[in-house]
């Protein structure tokens, strides 16, 4: 579903991404940690087609969602149309669609309020209600429970965790229940190479 | 409370009015000569003689409608050239330098020329069209040029066609900018009809009333014009304003946010 050969990426003289090679099919979740500003963002940026490659290949079978560090989202639109702008097909059942993802993220009582109008952790949640919604094959998150409160997160773990099921998702992430509960395959990405982490590794 | 308010403004309106009026009053007793500066009570008097006349209204008329047709078609070509420059660079290079010859040519000269090449009831139209064309050119097309990165690589992502990515992402931002060009544009437009009017000396027109009044020394009537202009881009501007605040609000974008 989607395929990351030999990716090699430099800024200046500054190398994030050396030789990076990575393939994910239908019901792999691979979550991504190492340094910040080490790379992993700009990999996911390649893997979305945001951000050219200096070499190698990107090969993606699928549609894409992809749920950015910042919320992203569109200012002049309440909460609610923000998730169902991504949406196709009858109008009524992606409202009634857009309120159960937003439900199940907490955020029923903010449906028709606007960006400006919620709190950053609120707008979080929206842009992965959002990225949900468009109901994509592949799914690249760039932490995305960073702002969720535990009680809150193990939740939101358990219906991403049914959702992702029959996805190709690939999150960064550094927190490890996250990893723990999501994860099918463990990435590092380590002086620009990216390594994979076996079960029995810290 | 918001009676109280009213009232307090209504007050506060009328004490503005009486101390300028006061003043006028004590400028013109002081300098003697009424056909320099009448005094109000004149010149408020000549207009309340103009106003039961046919010929005051159509003349009103004649110069709002001129001068709102020319408004609005360089409302029109302005925001189709902006959106021509901000999607083509070639378009750019093409148009660019015809808007800044505009911008830059005195409005007399724009009339002057119109006058050789059309006929007289058009050019305060056209120069109106020319006054704003540049205003809402230059305003659009930085609106259409500053859509957030962030949030294009959204619709991107989402794959937005050219409707969603107008609702989600050109108007709102575009917008604000708009309402802004048309205020200025607005005034401009309104001076720079008349200031053609005065020229060209079309039918039915406050440019051509004003001339009249100058050429027979009617210093009064002058004056009594003048204030129609006055009053006149007044009410336009505040008709306006409202229409583009509300649009703005239809558009998710509010005056405060966008200023």
């Amino acid at each position: 579903m989607l395929k990351l050969s030999d990716i090699t990426k430099s800024f200046g003289e500054r190398c994030v991404l050396s030789g990076v090679s990575l393939s994910l099919e239908k019901g792999d979740v691979a979550v991504l940690s190492g340094i910040s500003g080490g790379g992993k963002t700009t990999l996911l940026r390649i893997a979305a087609g945001l951000e050219k490659a200096d070499s190698g290949f990107v090969e993606k079978d699928g549609t894409v969602a992809v749920v950015f560090a910042e919320a992203r989202l569109f200012p002049s639109v309440s909460v609610l149309e923000n998730v169902t702008c991504v949406m196709r097909g009858d109008k009524r059942e992606n409202v009634k669609r857009a309120e159960k993802l937003l439900s199940m993220l907490g955020l029923s009582d903010a449906k028709d309020l606007y960006p400006r109008e919620i709190s950053s952790g609120m707008a979080a949640r929206v842009s992965i209600a959002r990225a949900l919604a468009y109901d994509a094959d592949i799914y690249l998150l760039d932490e995305p429970l960073k702002s969720l409160d535990e009680a809150l997160k193990m939740q939101v773990m358990q219906d991403l965790k049914e959702f992702f099921k029959t996805k190709a998702v690939l999150i960064i992430s550094h927190d490890e229940a996250e990893a723990e509960m999501l994860a099918t395959v463990r990435y590092r990405l380590c002086d620009s190479v990216l390594m994979k982490i076996e079960k029995d590794e810290p | 409370m918001v009676k109280n308010k009213t009232i307090k403004a209504f007050i506060r309106g009328a004490i503005c009015f009486a101390f300028w009026m006061a003043v006028w009053y004590i400028l013109s007793a002081a300098l003697g000569r009424a056909l320099v500066l009448p005094t109000p009570f004149a010149v408020f008097g000549r207009l309340l003689s103009l106003l039961p006349t046919a010929d005051f209204w159509l003349a009103c008329l004649g110069s709002v409608l001129r001068i709102f047709v020319g408004l609005i078609a360089g409302i029109l070509t302005g925001v189709l050239l902006a959106s021509l420059c901000a999607v083509s660079k070639l378009m750019e290079a093409i148009f660019e330098p015809l808007v800044t010859v505009i911008k830059a040519t005195p409005v007399a000269s724009i009339i002057i020329l119109m006058l050789f090449i059309m006929a007289k009831s058009a050019v305060p139209m056209v120069a109106a069209l020319l006054m704003v064309i540049p205003i809402v050119f230059g305003n659009v097309k930085k609106g259409i040029t500053s859509v957030p990165v962030d949030l294009s690589e959204v619709a991107e992502m989402y794959d937005f066609g050219f409707g969603k990515r107008m609702k989600y992402l050109v108007l709102p931002s575009v917008l604000p900018y708009f309402s802004a060009a048309c205020r200025s544009a607005l005034g401009l437009a309104w001076k720079a009809g008349i200031a053609a009017e005065v020229i060209c000396y079309p039918k039915y027109s406050i440019g051509a009333n004003l001339n009249n009044a100058k050429v027979y020394l009617e210093s009064e009537e002058l004056y009594a014009w003048t204030i129609v202009v006055i009053v006149i881009s007044v009410l336009i501007e505040k008709g306006v304003v409202s229409l583009l605040d509300l649009v703005m609000k239809k558009g998710g974008v509010s005056r405060a946010e966008a200023l």
